[in-house]
């Protein structure tokens, strides 16, 4: 059922991405063919109109992706579970942890594409031989790296993409949440969703602070995990490439640690919302 | 309150093959500044047409949303077919609620694929013929249809699903007379010898024809549960007679 769930949320929302994505990659081209005069300028007046035009139309291009990518992800929750259409939803043989999550793979997918589709065009408006000896050596690099440090290069990777998708993920469910607890004030669902996301919001900073707090004072010298932290930042007898990889290890197992923290929150969110719907639900 | 109401037991639970197909026991709906349901019991056995009748605000609609369970109950408990409303329930209960519910930017085509894909139960054959019959094409958007096209289209949906109980929140309310004869047919027709049928309308002399059993809801209370056979004989009067006699203003 999930994958039907997850079919039909894509079907709803790419209706409104995809027309937006491919705007944004025909405005990049014309930015690319306005621009390309290697000295700079317009030959005409109306053409410098039509310049400008383009860079304002790309400019409200990109504004308008990443409003509608926030914007949507809170309409298809709020609309598709709470609105007029939860009279399907919520009365198809799917379980409430399913729609929460055919919401959540579906947002998180529409935010990293977004990126993805902003990245692109700006490789199409830079679009020249440069640019392309620019990508190879970045590549190149790349290569160079792996082969001298191994697979500290990866975990470093991975723990960066573990961050920014545990952060995004708990930010989508924070949302929720909100709107969750929102609908249980149905005389005042806007204020109740943004008191509730607020507390959410400060709950995870307190916790964080002391999370960070307690980990600073256990790596300190007479910390439990300071022979661990000395042992990881020690430089002596040791080649520099042994010590670049003690450093990348330490920055990995950092992050990881900062991605933990954000699922922990991710889970908290999810249950809640998830309780809310499942055993407080009332539809108006 | 007239005295010839009578507020009678819930029909007795039967076990075996006439198990009943909704039990609702004590079941109580409390808003901040409303009592919707209070402490109803019934007891529905398949194979019925039951018409759920009230005044404007008696708690119809919301006994529905409850069994669909799009509702918390405050108290009391909902089975259906022995199973508290989840998954499971759903997949046996095909519900028309009194408003538009799907999704505007899909054509009919699309709504079609989406009930064969979630409904094991749809028969995507019969909902094209009643569309055909009732010449909505296909490729129609629901955004471009009028409402009582839409509310056809919801109705045909629904009764093109072999459920074991439909819910249907007053189905004939926005369409056309000529339209409403059709989909009275439509129901009896369509729905299963082993299966419940409750309507909730106001319009009881259209339906009265085709209904087996009432339930007289009046302030969240149920005030009354007959068959329609018993209320010709022993008060002699039509259900929309006794209905205008009961909720008389």
């Amino acid at each position: 059922m999930l994958r039907k769930l997850l079919k039909y949320e894509l079907k709803a929302t790419s209706r409104t991405f995809l027309p937006m994505y491919g705007l944004l990659f025909l405005f990049s081209i014309a930015m690319l063919i306005m621009f390309k005069n290697p000295s700079g300028t317009f030959g005409t007046t109306p053409m410098a109109i039509i310049g400008f035009l383009i860079g304002i139309g790309y400019t409200v291009l990109v504004t308008a992706i990443f409003v509608m990518t926030i914007v949507i992800s809170i309409q298809r929750f709020n609309r598709n579970l709470l609105g007029h259409e939860g009279y399907l939803s919520l009365t198809l043989p799917t379980t409430i942890a399913q729609h929460i999550w055919a919401k959540l793979l579906v947002s998180c997918l529409w935010v990293i594409l977004s990126c993805v589709a902003l990245v692109i065009s700006v490789m199409i408006m830079a679009a020249n031989d440069n640019m392309m000896r620019v990508l190879s050596s970045i590549f190149s690099s790349m290569g160079k790296a792996t082969q001298m440090y191994g697979g500290s290069v990866w975990a470093m990777g991975f723990s960066i993409l573990a961050v920014i998708v545990t952060a995004l993920l708990q930010c989508i469910l924070g949302v929720y949440m909100a709107i969750a607890v929102g609908s249980l004030c149905p005389k005042h669902r806007v204020l109740t969703g943004i008191g509730a996301y607020t507390l959410g919001g400060i709950v995870q900073g307190t916790v964080g602070y002391f999370f960070f707090r307690g980990f600073d004072r256990a790596t300190s010298a007479d910390g439990i995990l300071a022979g661990w932290f000395q042992t990881l930042s020690a430089s002596d007898n040791i080649s520099q490439v042994e010590f670049d990889i003690r450093q990348m290890h330490m920055f990995s197992i950092s992050l990881g640690s900062i991605a933990i923290f954000f699922l922990v929150f991710c889970a908290i969110f999810f249950v809640i919302t998830h309780q809310i719907l499942k055993n407080h639900l009332n539809l108006q | 309150m007239n005295e010839q109401l009578e507020q009678t037991a819930p029909i007795p639970q039967v076990q075996g093959e006439h198990a009943p197909i909704l039990v609702c026991e004590h079941l109580s709906k409390f808003y901040p500044q409303c009592l919707a349901l209070n402490d109803l019991s019934l007891s529905l056995q398949p194979g019925r047409i039951v018409g759920l009748l009230g005044p404007n605000g008696s708690g119809k609609t919301t006994l529905i949303k409850l069994i669909n369970g799009l509702l918390t109950p405050t108290s009391g408990q909902i089975t259906i077919s022995g199973m508290k409303p989840g998954p499971q329930t759903k997949a046996i209960v095909s519900y028309l609620p009194d408003r538009n519910s799907l999704p505007e930017w899909m054509t009919t085509e699309e709504l079609l694929h989406f009930f064969a894909d979630f409904y094991a139960d749809f028969d995507i054959g019969k909902a094209r013929e009643m569309l055909q019959h009732l010449h909505i094409t296909e490729k129609m958007r629901l955004k471009t249809m009028s409402k009582g096209t839409k509310e056809k289209v919801q109705l045909i949906l629904t009764m093109s699903r072999a459920a074991k109980l439909y819910l249907l929140d007053e189905p004939i309310g926005g369409v056309d007379p000529a339209a409403r004869d059709y989909i009275l047919e439509t129901i009896i027709s369509n729905y299963s010898k082993d299966a419940c049928v409750i309507i909730s309308t106001h319009l009881i002399a259209d339906i009265e024809k085709i209904l087996d059993e009432v339930l007289f809801l009046n302030s969240g209370v149920l005030v009354m549960q007959s068959s329609v056979d018993d209320i010709r004989e022993k008060e002699g009067k039509s259900v929309d007679a006794l209905f205008r006699e009961v909720f008389r203003c």
